[in-house]
């Protein structure tokens, strides 16, 4: 009986088309997927792409991928096998027949399995021709390798698939519903989302993994370039014990469903908490009485076929069936699913910066959008569908198609209905941040803000999205399938950037980073908001006009062919409907090619094709001159105009030009911002022989060369380009603006490798901020508008209004760095001092959470630093805020240290790192390592900037908060640098860093303290204050890591060199492991006896590791109860087994090797062992 | 009022022909559609119903042509399809007062007016708050028809409504379309000849998508008066004289003979004896006829 049901599925099976849709379908995105990466519809590139795209762990990558689709299409065929029965009531008749329910279930299963595997037969298909079609780029692929595949294959997807399969067939054949199938695919999607934000350990997170993913990316995370490209996939104990723990998982359900699962006719449909008590009512009360009632007839009542009753239809039946929507189990149980991870997310939300950050309103709307809106599209696609054809699900289509009602308010009453549902997902969403603020103490609501983002930014594109759905559905009469085309849809929109379509105007109803756009308190949404709008306009009058096909397409009455629904088609596209259509589609095509044209004709949005290609032809064009002596900028002197209302500027200033080379120079290379319209022009004959229009550089001849020490004067003007709806072309924001130095002219020649050389190699006569200057003297004249408040780099020499605007003239009294800002705000202005230093804060009104710690923050600095190094140069110092759409560092200009909005609204209230504090610490360091001291052009400057900026802020931390946090910060970061030292292949020495993923921050701020430890605060101190008496404020030659490192020799005694070779020098890492420890008690003393490994290795300059012979101090610590240090000391270590005794007075509770990061340990687990 | 139909064809694209160049004229009053399983009674009442389009021919009522018009029917149409299904868990008087928001009556007072009248008429009203999904089959039926009463139609049509009712329901049901079907025009479609001889003014029987024949259900069996024959034989003969006569039925007396009624001009043998025909004599008469 098996082979016959399961030849007869089969036969089915093959008999529908949409298989063929979808085999076809899988086949075709594969060739095209892997075609794609592997370069066929890109310009040949010598990137060395490391791993090749072919490569087994990169088709396991794009496999897993596409299964994410055919997960979905699992309850539609795996699924359907039994539910198909109950849905034609066949089963009333099937249930009847002597099989036994064995041949029935397991027949059905392997059946549609076997479909399912022809189709993601396809993926793997599809992925091999996709590697051998013309145009794709060798160097991108290995050969092919059949065993990739096999192992794929059936290691993973073949289990994948069943496991998945047996699940969703045993939860649609017990609830008798697809829809139940296709919520268990979404959940089961869900979960490694949700277990990699729970904190646990790597081994639970791959175990509970239902796709087995990360136990594989667990397996490779230690692989080399060129393992990942000849190993298969590792096949480790935690993969074999994931596939085990889902096999068994899979096993259980179905099993349960096999035990449960009998030849009845009503099913087991689950009802929320209570058995089905589907019975039919036998009480009909006109059993008992043949007589008819007295009535005979009915009373005609008053018909309203008006358009204005007929609009009111609209509005009831969509609430209807909104209802019916909101009840059903599926919505409740994706919402409240979705609900979970949002709200998980929003608990979470540290995830981008460093610090907590504060409820405040935009962080609660960012966070969960890209996430919840899944949710809602998903929403909508299934939903549309199961609206729309709810009349013929419950069959009573007939009676309700014979009613005088309009097509039009059948179709306006579904897609309302959506609407109505996408509308309360979004309040939702509203209480749901209102509560999570209030559950944080938070209660500064803005509501505004809640409103226009959720209910009006958000639901416009929703609304695009319910009106393509109601086409789909339209067509495709099969829920089930519209919903996977749409799903399909939007999967597919996300991948055309990928495949070279990237201008918005193809990307329905998408605009890639742009569907959100940022939002700060400091500026809103700025005029951001505008070309959204306009972009949402297109693609809404687009949809309008897919509502109208819809229209043509609308399914009324019996069931028709497709050559019927064509004539129909033809029928219904007449008067009214033809010209609607008509103008919707001319609407639609003339604000897309508006904006095609404005986008990529009139101001063009560069794609980083077009940029690299601009900038091989300029180097082409103009690398004769990249070695062109230039003369140096002294003196800066700018007029700028901030006009927020327009988000524009205007400024025009002048430098003065002096040739510190000793050569005559006869050309001036010149390079404007490269977003603004500039002029420019020199008080000397000269004449541009040369130029870049869209590099923005021009070749000045002068017409008499610059002599040795002469002086000239250029002039210039800039003006931002000018705004358009899609594009603002400045750093003026609406209520705020940041502009910075790389608006203005610069001097030399444009080179955007901009690796610097090493130290040894160096031309010292250049700092490594600037080429072009060397210290200047700065003064600017700054305007802006009535209500706000202007600043710029210097101290304020004088403030006026005029013309209605404000005016304010900046002078810096001393030679700074060519690094300064200007900012416009409507600020309120924080003051304290320090010592006769003013200590100013401005910050956005309301931002008023962490300014106190800010300014503590810049007191400890200055007192620590004034004290353990020199007097601090300025008069005053002045934080700014910035807003975070600007980003989210802190920077330092002089007397001025501009601060992103991120530190303000850093929440440090639950024994957080107090970060506004630290940061400010570490900006105000700056004034010392960086100003101060000012190292050359060339690798390695960041330790000489970075990381004793890192250090001295760690020490002004310890100064006013203690040791304790100091060390747990420490902790952090060894932990951080030991996983950037794992993804790094060549890590570069602290002395040549080139600051990759902020090593000279991290590894410099364990070295510099390290270093501290073994050889005292006051001797490393003493160090740095010699070096920085020494090379601070000098002219060239500057200086570099180089000459630091010796400053910090000399006050470190011979016998720990080897620590500055090892943390600064070179790159090298011990190993220390505990293997065995055991205590006795002798005397009221307790005797530990510790075997401990210690291993150190050195990476030479190819990235091999090599051990290095050790004689070296390690430091041992005994810890007893909360923590206290029983015992503390250095031991000499020169080999790698070693054991020690020590004796302590008190109960010891820990051991530990090197606890305090006085060096680099690899091992920060088996350091430590409890006693 | 009169629903007139000319020349109406359809062909399923699976070849069926399930109309065939059909033309009727239904007067006021009840009209019974009386034809074999797939002798295309539903495609033509779908038809009529605008839930379908012929392939040609046309349909007026009332001078409309309802193929033009559409919405000009519906809104004096009731109609009872064959098989159908309701919103699950909604109660009767919900799912009424849907109905009757389609059917245009804008006034909520008046709707519960009407709503109330029509489960009254039905016998409904007492389980008006429970859900049409668990109703009995001759509950669900009769629910079909408060539904359709709601706009008060002129043109009435019902699907073989009968089918799948036990004995009592039936006679229920057929009461109550009795009553609602005395000053419309009501076609009532069926394979059971008892239904039409009870309840109709007029009939058709059709089959394969043509009209055999139109008359009143008196007339027609006062039509074949006196030709109609009966006779008792061994059921191995049955073959054989098929062959020889017009053999409308047969049926099993008690001693397991056949007794067979044959229609003809004048009687066949001296075996034979006469009998009073009746609709169902008319109808198998039809259908063996063409």
């Amino acid at each position: 009986m098996f082979r016959t049901i399961f030849i007869y599925e089969l036969k089915y099976w093959l008999k529908q088309p949409s298989i063929y849709i979808y085999l076809l379908f899988f086949l075709g995105v594969s060739i095209l997927a892997m075609a794609g990466i592997s370069g066929a519809f890109d310009p040949p590139s010598s990137d060395g792409i490391s791993v090749k795209e072919n490569a087994t762990i990169n088709i396991y990558t794009n496999i897993n991928y596409l299964t994410i689709l055919i997960l979905f299409l699992l309850p539609a065929i795996i699924g359907n096998a039994v539910y198909r029965d109950y849905k034609s009531n066949m089963h009333y008749i099937l249930y009847s027949y002597p099989f036994k329910k064995r041949d029935y279930l397991f027949a059905k299963f392997f059946s549609s399995f076997l479909i399912v595997f022809f189709i993601i037969l396809m993926i793997g298909i599809g992925i091999i021709i996709g590697t051998q079609v013309p145009g794709v780029q060798e160097e991108k692929l290995l050969p092919f390798n059949i065993w990739t595949y096999i192992q794929i294959y059936v290691v993973f997807l073949i289990p994948n698939i069943f496991l998945y399969g047996a699940i969703v067939f045993g939860v649609v054949t017990f609830s008798r519903n697809v829809y139940a199938g296709f919520i268990t695919v979404g959940l089961l999607l869900f979960v490694p989302q949700l277990i990699i934000n729970i904190p646990m350990h790597d081994y639970v997170l791959c175990l509970l993994d239902p796709f087995g993913e990360y136990a594989i990316k667990y397996g490779v995370k230690d692989w080399t370039t060129a393992q990942q490209n000849e190993l298969l996939l590792p096949v480790t104990n935690l993969v074999i014990f994931n596939r085990l723990l889902w096999l068994t998982i899979a096993i259980i359900i179905f099993s349960w469903v096999y035990k449960t699962f009998s030849f009845n006719q009503t099913g087991n449909v689950v009802v929320f908490g209570k058995k089905n008590k589907k019975t039919t009512l036998n009480n009909d009360p006109y059993q008992n009485n043949t007589i008819l009632t007295e009535r005979k007839t009915v009373s005609k009542a008053n018909f309203d076929y008006s358009l204005k009753q007929q609009l009111k239809m609209v509005w009831k039946l969509s609430t209807i069936d909104f209802y019916s929507i909101i009840r059903s189990w599926p919505f409740i149980t994706i919402l409240l699913a979705g609900f979970v991870v949002v709200i998980f997310l929003l608990l979470q939300m540290n995830s981008p910066f460093e610090n907590d950050i504060l409820p405040v309103t935009w962080i609660i709307l960012t966070f969960p959008v890209l996430f919840y809106s899944l949710v809602v599209k998903i929403l909508t696609f299934l939903y549309t569908g199961i609206t729309i054809h709810r009349g013929r699900s419950s069959r009573m289509n007939h009676l309700i198609d014979v009613n005088p009602v309009k097509n039009w308010v059948f179709m306006a009453s579904k897609f309302l209905a959506i609407v109505k549902m996408q509308f309360a997902l979004q309040l939702a969403v509203l209480i749901a941040g209102i509560s999570i603020q209030m559950s944080k103490g938070y209660f500064n609501f803005d509501i505004k803000h809640y409103i226009i983002e959720l209910l009006l930014l958000n639901m416009i594109g929703y609304i695009i999205w319910a009106m393509l759905s109601v086409l789909v559905h339209s067509i495709i009469k099969n829920v089930y399938l519209g919903l996977f085309v749409l799903i399909v849809i939007l999967f597919g929109i996300s991948a055309l950037p990928e495949l070279g379509v990237e201008n918005p105007v193809f990307l329905f109803n998408e605009t890639g980073q742009d569907s959100i756009i940022p939002f700060t308190d400091m500026n809103g949404y700025g005029h951001r908001i505008e070309g959204f709008l306009a972009y949402k306009l297109y693609w809404f009058i687009g949809s309008i006009g897919l509502l109208l096909t819809a229209l043509l397409v609308w399914n009324r009455g019996a069931g028709r062919s497709f050559t019927e629904r064509i004539g129909l088609l033809k029928a219904r596209f007449q008067r009214r409907l033809r010209y609607a259509w008509a103008l919707a589609f001319t609407a639609f095509f003339i604000m897309g090619a508006s904006y095609y044209y404005e986008t990529t004709v009139r101001n063009p949005i560069l794609t980083n094709d077009t940029i690299k290609d601009q900038y091989s032809n300029f180097e082409k064009e103009f690398s004769a001159f990249a070695k062109a002596p230039q003369p140096k900028i002294t003196s800066v002197n700018i007029h700028l105009d901030i006009f927020p209302e327009s988000e524009s500027f205007e400024a025009n200033g002048q430098y003065v030009l002096v040739n510190k080379t000793n050569k005559p120079i006869d050309t001036l290379l010149i390079r404007t911002g490269f977003d603004e319209l500039s002029t420019f022009s020199v008080n000397v004959p000269y004449e541009i022989v040369k130029s870049d229009s869209l590099a923005k550089f021009y070749v000045a001849k002068l017409q008499n060369t610059l002599s040795p020490m002469d002086t000239i004067v250029m002039k210039f003007t800039i003006q931002n380009m000018k705004n358009t709806l899609f594009q603002t072309n400045s750093n003026v924001g609406t209520s705020t603006t940041f502009l910075k130095t790389d608006v203005f002219p610069r001097l030399g020649y444009l080179d955007r490798s901009r690796s610097f050389p090493y130290p040894e190699d160096a031309d010292l006569s250049y700092t490594y901020t600037s080429e072009d200057a060397d210290l200047i003297d700065f003064e600017a004249t700054v305007s802006t508008s009535k209500d706000q408040i202007a600043i710029a780099t210097g101290y304020l020499q004088k403030e006026w209004s005029e013309n209605n605007r404000n005016y304010y003239h900046y002078k810096m009294d001393r030679k700074i760095k060519f690094e300064f800002g200007f900012n416009s705000s409507v600020y309120e202005i924080y003051e304290d001092s320090y010592k006769g230093i003013v200590i100013q804060v401005y910050h956005h009104p309301g931002h008023v959470y962490n300014i106190e710690n800010m300014i503590a923050g810049i007191k400890a600095a200055l007192a620590y630093n004034t004290n353990s190094l020199s007097t601090y140069q300025h008069k005053e110092v002045r934080i700014i805020e910035f807003p975070i759409t600007m980003g989210s560092y802190a920077t330092i200009f002089a007397n001025t240290i501009p601060f992103s909005e991120v530190r303000f609204l850093a929440d440090i209230s639950k024994d957080n790192f107090n970060l506004p504090f630290y940061v400010a610490s570490h900006e105000m360091a700056h004034q010392w390592w960086g100003n101060q001291v000012t190292p050359a052009r060339s690798l390695g400057y960041q330790m000489v900037t970075e990381s004793p900026a890192e250090y001295f802020a760690l020490k002004s931390y310890e100064h006013h908060f203690g040791k304790e946090p100091v060390e747990e910060y420490l902790d952090a970061y060894m932990k951080q640098y030991l996983r950037v030292h794992k993804w790094i292949k060549n890590e570069k020495p602290l002395i040549y860093t080139d600051g990759y993923r902020k090593i000279p921050y991290i590894k410099g701020a364990l070295a510099f303290y390290g270093l501290s430890q073994r050889i005292g605060e006051q001797n490393m101190n003493t160090g740095l204050r010699n070096y920085l008496t020494k090379v601070g404020y000098q002219n060239k030659p500057y200086t570099t890591s180089l000459e630091m490192v010796e400053a910090l020799k000399r006050v470190t005694p011979d016998s720990l060199h080897y620590v500055i070779k090892d943390a600064f020098e070179t790159v090298t890492l011990y190993t220390h492991t505990i293997t065995n420890t055991s205590t006795k008690t002798l005397n009221n003393q307790y005797v530990i006896t510790m075997d401990f490994k210690v291993k150190k290795e050195r990476t030479n300059k190819d990235g091999v590791k090599e051990n290095v012979l050790l004689y070296d101090d390690i430091e041992i610590v005994v810890f007893g109860d909360d923590n206290t240090q029983l015992y503390r000391q250095q031991h000499k270590i020169t080999q790698e087994k070693n054991s020690v005794q020590i004796t302590v007075k008190d109960v010891p509770n820990e051991i530990a090797i090197d606890p305090f990061h006085l060096s680099f340990n690899r091992n920060v687990k088996n350091n430590r062992k409890k006693l | 009022m009169s629903l007139q139909i000319e020349n109406l064809s359809k062909t399923y694209p699976n070849g069926v022909k399930a109309i065939d160049k059909l033309s009727l004229e239904i007067q006021n009053g009840m009209f019974g559609l009386l034809g074999p399983n797939g002798a295309g009674k539903s495609s033509l009442m779908r038809t009529i119903a605008t839930l379908q389009d012929p392939d040609s021919g046309t349909i007026t009522f009332n001078g409309n042509s309802i193929l033009e018009d559409p919405m000009e029917l519906r809104k004096k149409l009731g109609y009872l399809p064959q098989e159908f299904g309701v919103y699950p868990k909604v109660s009767a008087e919900k799912l009424l007062d849907y109905f009757a928001t389609l059917k245009g009556i804008a006034s909520k007072k008046e709707r519960n007016h009407i709503i109330q009248e029509v489960l009254e008429i039905t016998n409904l009203y007492d389980v008006k708050k429970k859900h049409v999904s668990g109703y009995s089959g001759g509950m669900k039926q009769r629910f079909g028809i408060a539904q359709l009463l709601l706009n008060s139609p002129e043109l009435i049509i019902v699907d073989e409504p009968t089918a799948g009712l036990d004995p009592a329901e039936r006679i229920r049901f057929l009461n109550i379309l009795r009553e609602v079907g005395t000053n419309n025009t009501v076609i009532f479609s069926t394979h059971i000849v008892e239904d039409v001889k009870e309840l109709c003014t007029d009939m058709a029987i059709i089959n394969k998508g043509k009209v055999l024949q139109q008359s009143a259900p008196t007339e027609a069996t006062g039509a074949i008066n006196g030709k109609l024959w009966t006779k008792n034989i061994h059921p191995d003969r049955l073959e054989e004289t098929k062959k020889e006569h017009h053999v409308l039925s047969s049926s099993y007396t008690e001693d397991n003979q056949l007794a067979i009624r044959v229609y003809a001009d004048k009687k066949p043998s001296e075996e034979y004896v006469t009998c009073t025909p009746n609709l169902e004599d008319v109808y198998f008469n039809a259908l063996l006829a063409n």
